[in-house]
């Protein structure tokens, strides 16, 4: 089948139609054609900017700093919760403005909670104080509190049971031997400072509450004279009652820093009951109520002639004296009662005597 | 350079990226696509325009391609669709009148070996020509124009246009029929 067609007409068009597109629409579509063509990297195009290549670590600065800024501060909060204050406490250096002893008489001073030693800080405090006497006035400075007494845990300040302090108190505070004299009883022991106001009972408590009066505080010194008194009583005591006197040495004896607490607690009837005991007793009494205690100077117990106890040995207080007075005109030993309230005068010249022992003296 | 090869394998050259492929390709199809639209354009820039986004269409396709007909076919197909898409936009089926006044047809090319008298004589005759193409339909136009600038076939004609092969027969053979009939005093 041949197409419609008429030669002439079809030169006679060709003549005519000679007309081209313009040069500039050409270069558009070749370049157009061209661009679609050629590499991606090598054409730059509006829909594909170009990025310029970052260092790594450019890249990586705000992950790395994110990343730092999270360790450091999980770091930081761990340390704080495993150390918390302790770091401070056990790093710091001793001070002295800071003494122990105050923290247990300010738990003293509350009343209800007993003092009980804290946890951590406590022995090398004791250890301490072991070695260095305090004065009785000078022991329990007025000293603003440090705050990181209180920043420690409620339960490291909680006292130990009442029923393990009272197994101390009987015996006395316990004494080293070859510690340093104390010009008084307000020595703090070795063991707890709390130990220096429970014993001899509730006597510490009281004095401890009028500390601050001069006239109290001469009261406690001859109330701590009495209790070395009672202390020497006690040990001849135990002496007598096993009826074979073994001479104490140095290291044993209470006077140069013996245990005192070893030995057993003395009864209430081991007051001397013969004049023969009650000299002995006035007889050890004399040296060592003169001497300090520990002194190299005391002389051996072992070499003093054994002396009954005095009749006012072991009673600290006038009305003590008083009862123990009456006990004994109770039981019908007049002569004894009689020793006694003469001590008793002696010994406290201003106390004033009931009525009952003025008018029998 | 390689010596440009038929139609289909220029373009399959230009889909593997030889861009010299495609302007031989455009080299040769350029003239013929430019004076279709031209033909059917009431404006040379209309025609341009349509121009450049057939070819544009083209390239685009380039990924694409496959052959399963003639390139000029297909190129003239996206001719023609772009011309509809054209007279959709103006409201018009197609270039029925004249040319516009401020838009003179373009002058044919002259021949330095010809005379005065052969260049004016040319120079009517081309208008005499365009002026009978404007005169008969659009259609028959547009068919005569395919086979002539285009040299496709009835058939192909029938494809680009999609109409039916005895539709594009009869309006190839109706065009010719006016233009001699225009064209008598040439003879």
């Amino acid at each position: 089948m041949t197409d419609p067609r008429d030669p002439l007409l079809d030169e006679a068009y060709r003549e005519s139609a000679r007309d081209e597109p313009p040069r500039s629409l050409d270069a558009r579509i070749l370049a157009r054609a061209r661009e679609s063509v050629a590499p991606r990297e090598e054409a730059p195009s509006e829909m594909w900017p170009l990025r310029r290549p970052q260092h790594w670590l450019m890249r990586w600065r705000v992950p790395l700093a994110v990343a730092a800024t999270l360790l450091v501060s999980a770091t930081i909060t761990l340390m704080i919760q495993d150390t918390g204050v302790d770091v401070v406490l056990e790093d710091a250096p001793p001070d002295d403005r800071f003494p122990p002893p105050r923290v247990t008489e300010r738990r003293a001073d509350r009343g209800g909670e007993t003092a009980g030693p804290l946890t951590k800080p406590m022995p090398a405090e004791a250890g301490r104080s072991a070695e260095v006497p305090i004065p009785a006035a000078e022991a329990i400075p007025k000293v603003p509190e440090p705050p990181f007494v209180m920043m420690r845990g409620a339960d490291e300040l909680r006292p130990p049971p009442a029923s393990a302090k009272r197994e101390t108190a009987p015996a006395g505070p316990e004494l080293q031997a070859g510690a340093v004299p104390a010009p008084s009883r307000a020595v703090v022991p070795p063991g707890s400072r709390s130990e220096s106001f429970s014993a001899p009972g509730s006597q510490a408590e009281s004095t401890l509450s009028m500390r601050d009066d001069a006239a109290t505080r001469e009261r406690e010194r001859r109330e701590s004279a009495g209790n070395d008194l009672e202390q020497s009583r006690r040990s001849l005591d135990v002496a007598s009652s096993a009826k074979a006197p073994t001479p104490l040495t140095k290291a044993e004896s209470p006077e140069v820093g013996g245990t005192v607490s070893a030995l057993p607690a003395p009864p209430t009837s081991a007051i001397p009951e013969t004049p023969a005991e009650r000299a002995t007793v006035q007889l050890q009494r004399a040296p060592s109520a003169e001497l300090p205690r520990g002194s190299a100077a005391a002389p051996p117990l072992a070499a003093a002639p054994p002396a009954p106890a005095a009749p006012g040995h072991g009673l600290a207080t006038p009305e003590a004296f008083v009862e123990r007075i009456r006990e004994l005109r109770r039981a019908g030993r007049e002569t004894e009662a009689r020793e006694l309230l003469e001590e008793l005068v002696r010994k406290y010249p201003a106390f004033p005597l009931p009525d009952d022992l003025r008018a029998r003296r | 350079m390689n010596a440009p090869g038929p139609d289909e394998e220029l373009m399959l050259r230009y889909r593997a990226g030889d861009a010299a492929a495609f302007e031989a390709l455009y080299g040769r199809h350029k003239g013929g696509l430019f004076r279709f639209l031209r033909r059917q354009c009431a404006s040379a820039s209309a025609a341009e325009e349509l121009f450049q986004e057939a070819w544009i269409r083209v390239i685009d396709a380039r990924e694409r391609y496959e052959v399963r007909a003639k390139f000029s076919t297909w190129l003239y197909t996206i001719a023609h669709n772009l011309l509809m898409d054209h007279y959709r936009r103006q409201g018009r089926r197609g270039v029925e009148g004249s040319l516009d006044d401020d838009d003179p047809p373009a002058e044919p090319i002259a021949n330095p070996d010809d005379g005065p008298e052969r260049v004016f004589d040319r120079k009517r005759q081309a208008e005499r020509i365009l002026a009978a193409l404007d005169a008969i339909p659009d259609v028959q136009r547009e068919a005569f124009l395919l086979q002539q600038e285009g040299g496709l076939s009835v058939e192909e004609i029938a494809s680009a246009t999609g109409v039916p092969f005895e539709t594009a027969k009869s309006r190839l053979r109706y065009a010719l029929a006016k233009l001699r009939t225009c064209l008598e005093d040439l003879r």
